[in-house]
């Protein structure tokens, strides 16, 4: 072993990269060293945009998606219809749908799902705080967008029921075949969903 | 590296490593089995049909040296879809994938457990209700060789007379007679009704639980003395039954 490997710098900047999902021991060597090899400037721009990310970035004090304005850009937005909401699991989830640009309501974070066999807990998500938002009777809609996994099913669920005496309109997103996939390989779980999820076609 | 196929039942998965799938299964020829199943949370992957939890699957799995097996196929036989579509039986389901995984040996046959936690999905799916639980949880308790004591006193052994009350304690191993009941002892009182209850479940079909119709009362405390007896088994609370309380609305 030469002295680098035990410069206690290095093994600092090892061990942050080896925080990083995905990334082994393996890994952060090469990162580390690929910082040393950046321009002075380079990585002071780096480290200046982690530090000012996680200062500036705050979750939206309506529908906790993480954003840097309170509120976030979406709640604020006066052209959003406000009579419906869309629950998802985390603010990547909005980041998704808004990609669709198919969406024009309102969305609520949950932060998290239901997950019996884990310990987390309905009181572990932001469900208080949707249920606060359905107060002022403006809202129409809840679209449960939780995803089709058994912690999203569970979540999908308990708030269908916790939300039934609102008289709200509750659905749930489709879930069914990938587009440009192959019946073949999907599974039965899937199959069996899609038909469920099923719609008319070609009515004028 | 041994390769081997067998069914399992896919009691825990969670999120491994990126894009990993960290599975704990119920196989039936090789008891509890750690199991990875690389790249199932990348898009169009082959094997996200069959690793889903509360789903029974025909499985090739590799063996290595580690206790970490790894799944390279799994096709689904079963996927349970009730127990998918109801918060109860959803609830229900979690409760008995997770007991399963407290008390199942690792890496040792046990056929007839396999077959128990397989008529459990079946059952719960059928009928996702709290007898239907409490049927499952005395079967696998005695299963284990955990039954508790009705007919002799779990203290001096001697027989138990005949009583409108008596008094359990997990601690003691089951009914306590008034002379082995030391002061301070926690114990749960419980009549007639509720033992022959339990005894009831322990020999009935389970596709004919939902045909005994118990007082609410006599099935509330045979739940009190089920869970009691399971926290002692177990030495810790299982997670989920917390998280069911939780979700009664
Ligand atoms: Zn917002
Ligand atoms: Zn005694």
């Amino acid at each position: 072993m030469t002295g680098l490997f035990h410069a206690p710098v290095m093994q600092n900047l090892m061990e942050q990269f080896g925080k990083l999902p995905g990334v082994g021991p393996k890994t952060a060597q090469r990162l580390a060293f690929f910082v040393l090899s950046l321009p002075k400037e380079e990585v002071a721009a780096f480290a200046e945009a982690l530090v000012q990310a996680k200062e500036t970035m705050t979750f939206c004090p309506v529908c906790f998606s993480l954003t840097d304005q309170t509120p976030c850009y979406v709640c604020r937005d006066v052209t959003r219809d406000r009579r419906t909401i869309c629950v998802v699991e985390e603010t990547t989830d909005v980041f998704s749908i808004e990609r669709t640009r198919d969406y024009r309501g309102l969305y609520h974070v949950l932060q998290g799902s239901i997950s019996p066999m884990d310990g987390r807990q309905p009181e572990d998500l932001r469900i208080r705080e949707l249920l606060q938002r359905l107060e002022s009777g403006e809202v129409e809609e809840i679209i449960l967008a939780t995803n089709p996994d058994v912690e999203g099913e569970t979540t999908a669920l308990y708030l269908a029921r916790l939300l039934k005496p609102f008289g709200l309109r509750i659905t749930r997103i489709a879930h069914g075949i990938p587009v440009g996939s192959n019946l073949e390989h999907a599974d039965a779980a899937t199959l069996s969903q899609a038909l469920e999820g099923r719609r008319e076609i070609g009515k004028a | 590296m041994v390769q081997y196929k067998t069914e399992a039942l896919v009691l825990h998965s969670r999120k491994y490593k990126e894009a990993d799938g960290l599975l704990t299964l119920l196989t039936r020829h090789r008891g509890k089995v750690s199991a990875v199943a690389r790249g199932i949370y990348k898009p169009g992957s082959k094997l996200r049909g069959g690793v889903q939890p509360f789903s029974l699957n025909a499985m090739l799995l590799n063996a290595g040296r580690s206790t970490l097996h790894s799944l390279n196929q799994s096709d689904c036989l079963e996927m349970f879809l009730p127990l998918r579509s109801d918060l109860d039986a959803m609830a229900a389901a979690s409760y008995w994938a997770e007991l399963l995984e407290s008390f199942a040996m690792e890496e040792q046959e046990d056929t007839g457990m396999f077959q128990l936690a397989l008529a459990g999905f079946y059952g719960l799916a059928a009928c996702p209700e709290p007898l239907m639980i409490h049927a499952l949880e005395i079967r696998l308790m005695n299963r284990m060789g955990y039954a508790p004591s009705f007919r002799v006193c779990a203290g001096c052994g001697k027989p138990i007379e005949p009583s409108p009350q008596y008094s359990f304690s997990a601690d003691a191993g089951g009914l306590v007679c008034s002379h082995c009941r030391c002061e301070g002892q926690p114990v749960i009182r419980l009549g007639p009704a509720v033992i022959s209850l339990w005894q009831g479940l322990e020999n009935i079909s389970l596709d004919k639980v939902n045909r005994i119709r118990p007082q609410p009362e006599v099935l509330g405390r045979l739940g009190k003395v089920s869970q009691a007896w399971i926290l002692y088994q177990l030495g810790r609370p299982l997670k989920s039954w917390q998280v069911l309380k939780k979700m009664e609305v």
